[in-house]
């Protein structure tokens, strides 16, 4: 008897223990307390916009993707700096595989931004609809659209996806490009009366959404076979009567701090510490161009202005003179640089000899020291890694041309708004502009603002060749799905 | 909640001590005296008891012992000792009359009757029935060791531990038998005097008494989840109750002191100034062809040095260990306490370790012997002083040091450091030694309390608590003008603290009925919860180099992100039950059964069963075998069991939401936080299992001459934990962490021990560790293949190699762990590698090569020897070798260094002429399987001397020994980089990337006395 109650009162002893396991969460948010307060939905859409950031760099390549693979900039392998694995290289000759760096990058980054705005949307939704809601609702769509815009230009037939509620071995399948056109248009035409008429260049508003459909219909041949510049025009119109109107200094629009630019329509907000990822000034200036900014950091010397292109400007034009960094450089006390390895002074030569200069077959000051560099966005004294500078997405003056452009081909005359543009830059006005000169002159005032690949192939020149890029056939004209996408999805394949 | 299931418990323990007091009837005295048969002396410490009753005595210092209280009547008196057969008689106890019962103990055959640890518990080397290594603290590796683990190289069968390189401030990797996960950590699971998930850095490597390594899953599963990868449980050295055996005082102090020299090893062989200057002319005479007009400036500038930039960063490193230890006891209490210091001073410059590890153990009896109180508290406080160089970057030194240019000098002509700006990241690694300050910080604590009762004779009850804690700061300072290119400078401040409570308690039952019925049951629970927090806080534009980061206001820039906090737990109850039966220690049985769960799971799936079953058969013991006279030991054992892994960060069951980043409402204007989702919610998230099976033999013959152990093991681990890449949409996230795909290892384990030669004057004890591991992957699930079945793994980078095909292990279905899977080079065309591409032709470019799985950086066999040899009773002469043979490594330094392109403004190998006269102008660095290595070795791990000076005349001096030990004397390979061992952790290793702090050479003085 003594015995059992010992076993028992020992038993029950061991066991005392808890059986309870208790799981604290301390810095993060469980997801079902996600939105926690008022605040945090009020600030729920903020994300859609947030999903831009990286455009502009080597995290989402978009704006990279489409400059140096055209006519006006590029990569260049100077000997042992910027080879890294050919990726510059291929997409300036276009010669990329599904598996490069920007293809896989882009790819993702667009699909961020659909995915957060249809994540949004969805939680949306689940509140009680009022007109601030249906509005932030609307206003979101129009962000997908905007998402889906640059997919569909870049990629060709992808998926179409309005809600991000889906069975968790949901595998999507694509539709075609025109598929995605039609929706987009459809979607962004019935978000406009919901949508703010004001000038904020950090939402979608109204003009925004003209801005979107202006570009959809004017691309309209290249994404569906069939043109449609008499609805571009429609929309360019109700965008020129907006609250925009042009600087009179070519270079106000990519100032630091353009963020209250009349030219402005929608941009990205960069800062240098807040909202980081535009850095173009890294990627293309000398290394010793710090002394000249008086930058915490060194440049990595890279990136230069094609010198074909470098010669359509003529000599006074302004944009030439402001926009190109060439010649010899200063510190900022006025003393010459000496470039550290020729030990002369520093003078850019923007006779770029090569796409691709190894050591020995060229001079270190060919390798080191040639090829324009890029200033048109302004690069304040004390840049750090980051420019604060907006990114214009949309700007007036791209549509004063694209009003041009529409005119032109239907068969008017569009001088009346490229002669602005070039008075402005200080070259002589045209009168009876053709089409192939308003391609170059949109390739000398948009140089540099994520526009000039779609202007390529929209007028049929893409396949050209120019300084070292190849001729090439057609299917370069969307990039392929890129191969760990397929991977995960194989539909996506077919 | 702990403080109130302790303190039942407590209670408990405290009520029924109180109801167990003892009835005194008729009784009287039981007394003698207890010595060695060998020798004749005495023996304090020896137990003596009256069998069948709680009674019993340790021997005093004189050997003597006297039972009072005996009852009345016939009476077995047994006597025992570690080491020796115990002996017993039968005799008549008179009431009020003393007994006199001399006992002589005859020594036992060598090592039979140790004990071993296994988990929670102790067993006899005889009862041994899964597969566990003992090793004691002599059979160590000697020298300067690092860490406590590295003695611990080479000595354990199966037990593969490596580091890659020599940095006294970078750990091991200590894999047992194969042990592979595809996200989790791998590491085995540490237990310290009973801590589990302790840190073997807190404590002195002379505080280790013995290491137990479990290593089948019928030995682990005691330990259910944390058991999968392994247990290696360390025992520190403690007091004895009645005092030291042999010796008339019952305390020992002891002092230990080592001074180490280190010398670099081996380095790179890049090439020389003069030999750059050579290959530019050469450069030079081929471009004139084209650009007759060219001079040796249009080519490279020579900066007018002779500079041996690795000679510059290293030093020869003085390493100081200095360590004091006193133990002792009565037959109450015993205590163990230490204290040392050591300093290590690398070999590279700007390196450094310092640690003092102090340590108690006590242990006090009470209620007749019936309850022992112990406790232990050891802590480490360390000094840590880095340099870093584990990349390609401005800070990273030994990239830095073999790429420079030769004919940059140190300093300029002012006595600055040299500054010139040839390339990007091109940076001078004197400058960043000297101005750089990195450095931390670390306090480690461990604590445990325990309580054992002795219920009944057959019942005892334990509870014990346990505490870790670890504390690091951290401290980074950058002043302005260290780099050549533009920098304004850096300061950043952290700590990052865990803790780990444990609280656990016991029942156990040993029994023997019938003499020969031997039963022990085990009865557990066990508590644990981890935690950490953590904080951050840095700025950039330094405006005080003196302030530095001390005073973070001296900085200017700081933005969001800059200052940081974090904090984390998990939570692991498990409860287990477990039976160890032998008849007369010859059939034995054994089964345990552990339940587990943890918070790191998914709500599905928080709990687990861990059951495992072993067998054993002791042939020696059987009648038909009682002839064969040279035969001692013959064991056959066969066990199955289940054990978890649950080694993966907390949270990744559930979708939480964390603050990404700073994002502008573009209707306020204002800065707001953009929150992101972290990974997708797995409600089945569960355990990775691994079931193994495993037979060994244990063997000794000749009077244990020679003795040994065989191992056949074959594990599956299941629903292994990882990460994969999951298309968004339809999922929240781009990351899953889930359960899928399965490895198996499989493989063979030797150990022999043999007293070759065992004379009065010259003894010679060798022992040999032999293993094979082949590991396979048996299915891969959801984590997606890439192509044809094949997932990428090994991804290197560096400069020239940027980009997503830079990957050198593949991830298939029947192919090992960590095999390499790389493209055939076949030659070179227009001065473009070209390989053999996936269609059937060649081609040039990396992503449309052809690859084939070429071999795995793990061995075919692990082999350790360990020889002893003892001369005239006073020399010794111990040394081991260690020898991996048939791993692979794929020499990336030599993909990075090869390339004519890079000279001559950088530095590179000499291969690199090679490559120029074969016309390799287009390829920079990149991937091959010229680049694979057989990395077989056979490395000289130590040799010592020692003289034992004869202290029998000095009568304040107990023992004194002096010792010389030699490091790492030599290697054995064809391996063509700087060291062929690296480090084998994690799903792909073997590549060996320049970035590898030098292995040293190293002589040891030393002096260790004991009082």
């Amino acid at each position: 008897m003594k015995k059992l109650i010992i076993l028992i009162s020992l038993i029950s002893f061991v066991f005392t223990g808890c059986t309870k396991l208790d799981e604290v969460i301390y810095d993060r948010i469980p997801n079902n307390e996600y939105p926690e307060n008022a605040d945090q939905v009020a600030n729920l859409s903020v994300d859609a916009y947030k999903r831009l950031q990286n455009l502009a760099d080597d995290n989402g390549w978009w704006f990279l993707a489409q400059e140096i693979s055209s006519d006006g900039f590029c990569g260049p392998t100077r000997a042992s700096d910027w080879f890294d694995g050919g990726k510059w290289l291929v997409m300036h000759q276009h010669n990329w595989s599904n598996d490069v760096e920007g293809v896989n990058r882009m790819w993702s980054t667009f699909w961020e931004g659909i995915t957060s705005s249809n994540q949004i949307i969805d939680l949306l939704k689940q509140l009680e609809q009022n007109d601030d809601i249906r509005a932030k609702i609307a206003e979101v769509e129009v962000m997908r659209s905007f998402y889906f815009y640059l997919l569909m230009d870049n990629y060709g037939s992808a998926p179409y996806l309005t809600t991000a509620n889906l069975p968790g071995d949901f595998l999507p399948t694509k539709i075609s490009r025109e598929a995605i056109y039609d929706s987009l248009v459809t979607t962004v035409e019935k978000s406009l009366p919901y949508l703010k008429l004001t000038d904020n260049k950090l939402l979608a508003t109204r003009y925004m959404a003209f801005a979107l459909l202006s570009k959809l219909y004017i691309n309209s041949e290249v994404y569906t076979g069939t043109a449609q510049w008499a609805k571009a025009e429609m929309y360019i119109d109700s965008l020129l009567a907006g609250p925009y109107s042009l600087e009179s200094d070519v270079s106000a629009p990519f100032k630091t701090n353009n963020d209250r630019s009349s030219e402005i329509i929608f941009s990205i907000p960069y800062d240098e510490d807040n909202f980081e990822g535009f850095r173009i000034h890294m990627r293309t200036l000398h290394y010793q161009h710090n002394l000249t900014f008086d930058m915490p950091v060194g440049p990595w010397n890279g990136f230069a202005v094609v010198p074909t292109f470098f010669d359509t400007y003529e000599d006074t034009d302004l944009r030439k003179q402001q926009w190109f960094i060439y010649g010899p450089q200063f510190t900022s006390s006025g003393e010459e640089i000496i470039e550290s390895i020729t030990g002369e002074p520093l003078v850019i030569d923007p006779y770029l000899p090569a796409l691709f200069m190894e050591d020995g077959a060229f001079t270190p000051a060919q390798i080191r020291t040639t090829g324009a560099r890029a200033g048109k966005y302004e690069i304040k004294m004390g840049a750090k890694e980051n420019l604060s500078n907006n990114f214009p997405l949309f700007r007036l003056t791209d549509f004063y041309l694209m009003k041009a452009e529409v005119v032109i081909r239907q068969g008017g005359n569009g001088d009346q708004w490229i002669d602005p543009i070039r008075e402005r830059a200080g070259v002589a006005p045209w009168s009876g502009a053709t089409i192939d000169q308003l391609l170059a002159e949109r390739g000398r005032e948009l140089w540099l603002e994520g526009h000039r690949r779609q202007d390529l192939i929209r007028y049929g020149k893409w396949e050209n060749s120019w300084w070292e890029k190849p001729a090439t056939d057609g299917s370069k004209r969307t990039f392929p799905i890129p191969k760990w996408a397929i991977d995960a999805n194989p539909n996506l394949g077919n | 909640m702990i403080m109130s299931k302790l303190y039942l418990q407590i209670m408990t323990i405290v009520l029924l001590t109180v109801v167990f007091s003892v009835a005194h009837a008729q009784t009287g005295t039981v007394s003698g005296v207890v010595t060695d048969q060998s020798t004749g002396e005495t023996m304090p410490g020896a137990n003596v008891l009256i069998k069948g009753t709680l009674m019993g005595q340790s021997t005093d210092f004189d050997g003597k012992f006297s039972i009072v209280d005996v009852p009345a009547g016939t009476v077995v008196v047994e006597a025992s000792f570690v080491g020796f057969l115990p002996a017993s008689r039968t005799i008549a106890v008179e009431a009020g009359k003393t007994v006199t019962v001399n006992f002589s103990l005859v020594p036992d055959a060598i090592a039979l009757e140790e004990t071993i640890v296994i988990g929670y518990g102790v067993q006899k080397k005889s009862d041994k029935t899964g597969a566990v290594s003992h090793v004691t603290a002599d059979q160590l590796n000697q020298g300067s060791l690092t860490d406590p683990i590295q003695g611990l190289q080479g000595k354990a069968a199966g037990v593969l531990i490596t580091k890659k390189g020599g940095d006294p401030n970078a750990g091991f990797a200590v894999r047992i038998r194969g042990s592979a996960g595809y996200d989790s950590n791998t590491q085995p699971l540490f237990v310290i005097d009973g801590i589990p998930n302790a840190d073997p850095t807190t404590i002195a490597p002379e505080d280790i008494e013995s290491y137990n390594v479990l290593k089948d899953a019928a030995s682990t599963a005691i330990y259910g989840s944390q058991g999968a990868n392994g247990v290696i449980i360390i025992t520190t050295k403690k007091g004895s109750f009645s005092g030291i055996k042999g010796k008339k005082s019952t305390s020992k102090v002891e002092f230990n002191h080592k001074t180490s020299f280190d010398r670099v090893a081996k380095t790179l062989n890049v090439m020389s100034a003069d030999e750059l200057r050579s290959f530019a002319q050469r450069k030079l005479e081929d471009a004139l062809v084209a650009n007759p007009d060219w001079t040796i400036d249009s080519i490279f500038t020579d900066g007018g040095a002779d500079t041996d930039w690795q000679k510059e960063i290293y030093r020869v490193g003085i390493n100081n260990e200095t360590y004091v230890n006193f133990y002792g006891g009565d037959d109450k209490s015993n205590y163990y306490g230490s204290i040392g210091r050591a300093n290590w001073q690398g070999v590279m410059k700007g390196t450094e370790k310092d640690r003092i590890t102090a340590k108690v153990n006590l242990s006090h009896k009470a209620f007749n012997d019936r309850l022992i109180i112990s406790g232990n508290l050891t802590s480490s406080f360390e000094n840590n002083d880095y340099e870093n160089y584990g990349g390609w970057g401005k800070e990273d030194i030994i990239y830095q040091a073999i790429s420079r240019n030769p004919t940059d000098p140190v300093r300029d002509g002012n006595g600055n450091f040299d500054k010139t700006q040839r390339e990007f990241n091109y940076e001078n690694p004197l400058s960043i030694i000297e101005n750089i300050t990195n450095v931390r910080d670390a306090k480690r604590y461990m604590g445990n309390l325990k309580a054992d009762l002795k219920v009944t004779k057959t019942i005892t009850a334990s509870v014990s608590a346990g505490y870790i804690r670890n504390d690091h700061e951290g401290t980074y300072f950058r002043p302005t003008g260290v780099f050549a290119s533009a920098d304004n400078g850096f300061a950043s401040r952290y700590y990052s603290n865990y803790y780990s409570k444990v609280v656990e308690s016991m029942l156990n039952y040993t029994n023997t009925y019938n003499d020969f019925h031997n039963v022990v049951f085990d009865l557990g629970h066990s508590w644990q919860e981890s935690g950490y927090d953590g904080f951050s806080a840095q700025a950039s534009n330094s405006q005080s180099p003196g302030i530095g980061a001390d005073n973070l206001r001296s900085l200017v820039d700081v933005k969001w992100g800059d200052v940081n906090s974090y904090r984390g737990m998990s939570q692991l109850i498990g409860m287990f039950t477990r039976l160890q039966y032998n008849f007369n220690s010859k059939y034995y049985v054994s089964a345990s059964v552990r339940r587990d769960g943890s918070t790191k799971f998914g709500e599905n799936n928080r709990w687990g069963w861990f059951p495992t079953a072993a067998l054993g058969w002791s042939m020696h013991n059987e009648e038909f075998m009682s002839n064969i006279n040279w035969l001692d030991q013959l064991k056959l054992r066969a066990s199955y069991g289940v054990s978890g892994n649950q080694a993966i960060g907390e949270y990744r069951n559930q979708a939480i939401w964390f603050p990404s980043g700073l994002a502008t409402n573009p209707e306020t204007g204002q800065q707001v936080i953009s929150f992101q989702p972290a990974h997708n919610p797995n409600p089945d998230l569960k355990w990775e299992r691994t079931s193994e099976v495993n037979i060994g033999v244990d063997f000794a013959v000749w009077n244990s001459r020679l003795s040994g152990s065989l191992e056949l093991y074959s594990k599956n681990t299941t629903d292994l934990l990882g990460e994969y890449v999951v298309p968004v949409p339809p999922n929240l996230a781009p990351r899953t962490f889930a359960n899928s795909g399965a490895i198996t290892n499989k493989g063979i384990e030797l150990f022999l021990q043999a007293f070759v030669v065992d004379k009065r004057d010259i003894k010679w004890k060798t022992s040999l560790t032999a293993a094979h591991n082949k590991s396979e992957f048996t299915d891969l699930g959801e984590f997606t293949t890439q192509e044809s079945g094949v997932r990428y793994a090994g991804y290197i980078s560096g400069r020239g190699m940027v980009g997503d095909s830079y990957f050198l292990n593949g991830i298939a279905v029947g192919q090992e762990v960590g095999a390499f899977y790389l493209p055939k080079y076949v030659g070179i065309v227009d001065g473009e590698f070209v390989y053999e591409s996936r269609e059937g032709g060649f081609t040039t470019k990396l992503s449309e090569a052809k690859r084939t799985f070429m071999g795995t950086a793990n061995p075919d066999i692990e082999l350790g020897w360990s020889n002893s040899f003892t001369f005239y009773k006073n020399w010794n002469v111990d040394f081991a070798f260690r020898s991996l043979i048939g791993n692979k490594v794929y020499n990336a330094t030599r993909s990075f260094f090869d390339f004519p392109g890079n000279l001559p403004s950088l530095n590179g190998l000499p291969d690199a002429l090679d490559w120029y006269e074969d016309g390799r102008t287009k390829t920079g660095p990149t991937i091959a399987d010229i680049y694979l290595e057989d990395a077989s070795f056979l490395r000289l791990d130590y040799i010592s001397v020692s003289y034992n000076v004869n202290t029998d005349k000095i009568d304040w001096l107990s023992s004194l020994k002096l010792y010389v030990v030699a490091s790492n004397l030599f290697t054995i390979t064809g391996y063509s980089g700087i060291d062929p061992e690296t480090t084998i952790d994690g799903l792909s290793y073997g590549i060996d990337q320049y970035n590898v702090y030098p292995k040293t050479r190293t002589l040891s003085f030393g002096i260790n006395a004991s009082f």
